[in-house]
């Protein structure tokens, strides 16, 4: 045989006669390295947004910067001309692309569907993005009104197998246009920031405005080689300072243009009009660093176990070396071992990552496949990795054989005692770590309920909604419907308004004023709610009155007007009542906007992680979204009742609905995921953590069974030995919960700052999470030390 | 050959200076088998340390093979080990993570010796000490005895230029004890040098020389005037 298959059968033959030690070395090896390896994979994932186009470095997009007094407001909503009027003035622009997604209702044959991923876009939209076409004549593409491309999968919903390429489906709003399929493309990968199934030509909207506040339209350049995009910039603000200026449009307010990088938009964007809720790399740093301890964790529950079974075999060593090995076969054993304990753990790290890839998947909610984790050139690189690390390791072991004395070797025995400090340093990290993450997670699951339940003063719960049309000529319908709605059993109150909570108000509006006064305020948010919408939502009234039922800013009405508190307070208002009675003014062409008769507070649109902005809120008798509040009924009855009235009233249209408060809490969509892979982390560094604990816990118990053989033969009694085996490690954890404390206290107000609406930091958070990881590392201890404790004491004797 | 002269060693504790031996001078020659006695405590094992480039001295100067044993370089010590020197230790040192066979390999390996050839001598070893039964039980199964002889058998498997013996029969009933001593008088005979070291008068007789060390001192040096009037 040869000399490393002897090796090899040898190491083996270790590894099965130290089962428990190296059982728990190699899983939390395995624990470790898959933490890594998901991040890594997660992360590389989100940096590969959008790096398949062709002329992704080229391609920027327009973001419009407001400054207000009060603050900076980003939006990569631009208006119609100001894409135009910068390709026509300035050199460095190649071409521009104005698109605009949008949610639209599709008939094809007699069916209608619901797209919610339609874009409406100039013919350039193909040539700057380079998404694979697979059948129309891409030169044609979108240059006509009325025509579209559609993808692979959107083509085989309609049609099924037949190829799709001149057939004409229908947009339901407005009126039934036709539409003409020039082309198909490939599916869009999930890791585009731009993500559609269908593009519908531009011209097709009529009359695209060229009002320069209406700034809804995404608009992006390709420059040309070398152009420096911050001056692109500058210059295209220079463009449109000049435009305002011949047109005599005055400002309130200063604004700029600035250009980002397409391959920015993924993870450095969170600006108005984005495609999709985007990434954030802040989270990814966080994760990454989790990740890195959690590999720290499991590399120094490696080394704690490696320094003693080296200690085990340091007199074996020395025995070699007096029988002539030499340097190189030392090393050699040290490599083969290593990496053979490294490839087992890799290997079980890429099992667990397969076997348990579904679950992540839908429970972190990620946009790839277990290709991505299985791929062979990652395989290829942790293996080098590995095999690196073994190489040094084994080297720098051997070396350090070879310097030592082979008596030295030998006689080293004698000295245990020298071994523990390092252990317990070692456990105090690894369950510092654990209660970090612990305390991270139960704050973030705190400060998710508080966001959702004790702040919301809003009450969102068991309201189904609608979407009604938005052709005015439903107008009358509506009150009809609501009405045939509230013979619904269980149906308790309906409300509507212009736009639902969840959903960005896109209704701004800068330079109102107090009339007679002519201080300008900053930029207000608008929107139109039924009469009886705060009572509905339970909002509370500071100052003032409600609507009254018959009120509406519409068609020669009466223009009230009531105010949130922020706007009040934006409006300089020492206290709510003053503000009743005054007039609002638009600056712009000194329209009225109403008079104030009330001062709200506890509305919210958005997300409580979110300022609340000031808001207008306008007293209508229609709205688009239609708020059904019920009670003690199955909501799928419910459905199916309110769609049957929904088809009388609204025949031929889509009828679509939502529960109020998932729509709602679908905000906190990236919370919740880092939320949930805090839990992930939290549960693999305890994991790790234990088995460390079971790790040094049995190490401590091999060597002390003589003293505790003794001590029994002696008459201690086993509460007492459990005592003297229990009391040190549970030092180490109280140590650790002490250490991790302020850290995670450090930690967690610097992320509640990101929050407009925090929780408290709890004391109990940290109580809570001390006493988890002491819960855990006591049970852990007692069942090894409980067996050491029973052994019978002549068979404890006979260890040695 | 061999030989030592005015070799100290000594341990430094934190105020004093404790000497274990102290300005030995010794020659030993080819083919010789030295007998080093003396009571426990005495540095009998530290001075076969020394011999065998396990342990340097503190002071003096040793010469292994005429050759200055402080300017051997690590590589070299490497190749003495595997081609010069067997041991036998007091305290046995088997290694515990191989079996009887693999341990009485283990020096075959490292000197190189072809499978097949290994085989059958360490075949002929376990036949000839009486443990075929045990080949394949660890350390940590064996008697002292057992363990003792294993150790025996790896020391001289690889017949060693010289041998160092440290107490081999301590552990062995009287009768196995003689076969070993006959044993290692037919390897001295066929030209192995020997160094032991034993408490046993009767056992001490088997070298042709006897040393006998007294704190740290060379006390007496005799030739076994018994032994070579038997020859
Ligand atoms: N590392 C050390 N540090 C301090 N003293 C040591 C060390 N190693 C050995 N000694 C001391 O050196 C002395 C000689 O030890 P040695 O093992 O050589 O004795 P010995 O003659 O072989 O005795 P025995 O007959 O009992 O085997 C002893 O007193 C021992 O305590
Ligand atoms: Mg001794």
């Amino acid at each position: 045989m040869p000399m490393f298959l002897k090796s090899i059968k040898i190491i083996f033959r270790e590894l099965f006669n130290n089962k428990v030690i190296n059982g728990i070395n190699i899983f939390g090896l395995a624990i470790g390295i898959a933490a890594i390896l998901f991040i890594s994979q997660y992360i590389r994932f989100e940096n590969s947004y959008d790096s398949f186009l062709k002329n992704k470095e080229s391609i920027y997009r327009l973001v419009l910067n407001r400054h207000y007094t009060t603050g900076l407001d980003q939006s990569v909503g631009n208006n119609y001309m100001a894409g135009q009027l910068a390709n026509d003035n300035i050199p460095e622009i190649e071409s521009f692309l104005r698109c605009k997604k949008s949610t639209q209702f599709i008939k094809v044959e007699d069916e209608i569907f619901k797209e919610e991923r339609v874009f409406y876009a100039d013919s350039s939209f193909f040539d700057l993005f380079s998404y694979p076409v697979v059948s129309g004549f891409k030169p044609e593409f979108l240059r006509a009104p009325n025509v579209a491309v559609i993808t692979e999968s959107l083509a085989r919903k309609y049609f099924g197998n037949e190829n799709p390429v001149g057939k004409t489906i229908h947009c339901v709003n407005p009126g039934s246009t036709p539409i003409y399929i020039q082309g198909v493309v490939k599916d869009v990968p999930s890791n585009s920031h731009l993500k559609f199934d269908m593009v519908i030509s531009l011209e097709s909207q009529i009359g695209p405005s060229y009002c320069y506040t209406c700034n809804n339209t995404n608009t992006y350049f390709l420059l040309r080689e070398g152009s420096d995009a911050e001056e692109v910039s500058e210059k295209i603000t220079g463009v449109a300072m000049d435009f305002f200026e011949s047109e005599g449009y005055k400002l309130d307010f200063k604004i700029d243009f600035q250009l980002q990088k397409l391959t920015d938009i993924h993870l450095r964007s969170h600006y108005r009009f984005e495609h999709e809720a985007n990434g954030n790399y802040k989270y990814q740093l966080a994760l990454l660093i989790v990740a890195l301890f959690i590999l720290m964790s499991a590399w120094l529950n490696y080394s704690n176990i490696f320094k003693s079974l080296i200690k085990k075999k340091i007199k074996s060593l020395g025995i070699r070396k007096i029988n002539g090995a030499s340097w190189r076969s030392f090393a050699l054993d040290f490599i083969l071992e290593t990496l053979i304990i490294g490839l087992i753990s890799l290997g079980l790290a890429f099992l667990l990552l397969t076997l348990l890839f579904p679950e992540l998947k839908s429970y972190l909610n990620l946009g790839y496949s277990s290709d991505t984790i299985l791929d062979p050139q990652v395989i290829l690189f942790s293996f080098l990795v590995i095999a690196g690390i073994s190489i040094c390791i084994g080297t720098f072991m051997s070396l350090q054989f070879l310097k030592t004395i082979p008596l030295q070797l030998i006689q080293r025995k004698g000295s245990v005692t020298r071994g523990k400090r390092p252990r317990n340093f070692v456990l105090i990290v690894q369950f510092s770590i654990a209660v970090f993450l612990i305390v991270c997670t139960f704050m973030a699951i705190k400060q998710i309920h508080f966001m959702q339940e004790s702040a919301l003063t809003m009450n969102i719960d068991q309201v189904l909604t609608l979407k009604r049309p938005v052709d005015k000529n439903y107008n009358s319908n509506q009150r009809e419907f609501e009405q045939s709605l509230k013979n619904i059993p269980g149906v308790l109150e309906t409300s509507y308004s212009t736009v639902t909570p969840g959903e960005k108000n896109g209704w701004v509006k800068g330079g109102i004023a107090i009339k007679g006064s002519d201080q300008l305020s900053d930029q207000f948010f608008q929107s139109s709610v039924s009469p009886g919408f705060f009572n509905f939502f339970g909002v509370k009234l500071l100052a003032g009155r409600l609507f009254f039922p018959d009120e509406t800013n519409w068609e020669g009405g009466t223009k009230q007007i009531i105010l949130n508190k922020q706007a009040a307070l934006a409006l300089d208002a020492s206290n709510y009542d003053e503000l009743l009675g005054k007039i609002l003014v638009d600056n712009d062409d000194q329209n009225e906007m109403g008079e104030v008769i009330g001062v709200v507070d506890g509305y919210f649109q958005n997300s409580l992680d979110q300022e609340v902005p000031p808001t207008i809120f306008n007293p209508d008798q229609f709205g688009y979204f239609i708020f059904i509040k019920f009670k003690g009924k199955s909501p799928v009855e419910l459905v199916s009742q309110v769609k049957d009235q929904y088809n009388d009233f609204f025949k031929d249209n889509y009828f679509e609905y939502f529960f109020l408060e998932d729509y709602f809490n679908k905000q906190y969509q990236t919370h919740v995921q880092f939320n949930r892979c805090f839990i992930l982390f939290s549960l693999m560094a305890i994991a790790i953590s234990v088995l460390s604990l079971l790790g040094v816990v049995t190490m401590s118990m091999v060597e002390r069974i003589k003293e505790i053989g003794i001590r029994k033969v002696n008459g201690a009694k086993i509460s007492e030995i459990l005592l003297l085996l229990n009391k040190d490690f549970m030092k180490g954890v109280v140590a650790a919960v002490l250490i991790a404390t302020p850290i995670a206290w450090f930690a967690m107000n610097k992320w509640l700052a990101n929050f407009a609406f925090k929780t408290e930091l709890s004391w109990w958070v940290f109580v809570l999470a001390g006493l988890v990881a002491l819960w855990v590392a006591l049970l852990t201890v007692s069942w090894q030390s409980w067996q050491a404790a029973t052994k019978n004491p002549v068979e404890a004797l006979r260890y040695e | 050959m061999i030989k030592l002269s005015k070799i100290d060693k000594y341990y430094d504790s934190r105020f004093q200076r404790t000497f274990i031996l102290k300005g030995i001078n010794l020659e030993v020659n080819q083919g010789d088998f030295l007998t080093i006695m003396g009571p426990s405590g005495a540095g009998k094992s530290t001075l076969l340390n020394i011999i065998g480039l396990l342990d340097e001295p503190s002071a003096g100067e040793y010469y292994f093979w005429d050759e200055p044993a402080h300017q051997i370089r690590e590589k070299q010590k490497v190749q003495y080990h595997r081609t010069h020197i067997g041991f036998i230790f007091q305290a046995f040192h088997l290694i515990d993570e191989l079996n009887v066979y693999e341990n009485i390999e283990t020096p075959l390996i490292y000197r190189g010796v072809k499978g097949k050839e290994r085989k059958a001598l360490v075949a002929d070893f376990l036949d000839r000490f009486n443990i075929v039964a045990k080949k394949d039980l660890f350390p940590s199964q064996l008697s002292g005895g057992q363990q003792q002889l294993v150790a025996i058998a790896r020391a001289i498997i690889g017949s060693p230029k010289l041998l160092l013996a440290d107490e081999p029969t301590g552990n062995l009933h009287s009768e196995q004890g003689e076969m070993i001593m006959k044993l290692l008088k037919k390897l001295n005979d066929e030209g192995m040098t020997i160094i032991q070291v034993t408490h046993n008068e009767k056992f001490a007789q088997y070298g042709n020389r006897i040393i006998r060390i007294e704190d740290g001192l060379v006390r007496s040096d005799a030739m076994n005037i018994a032994l070579q009037a038997e020859v």
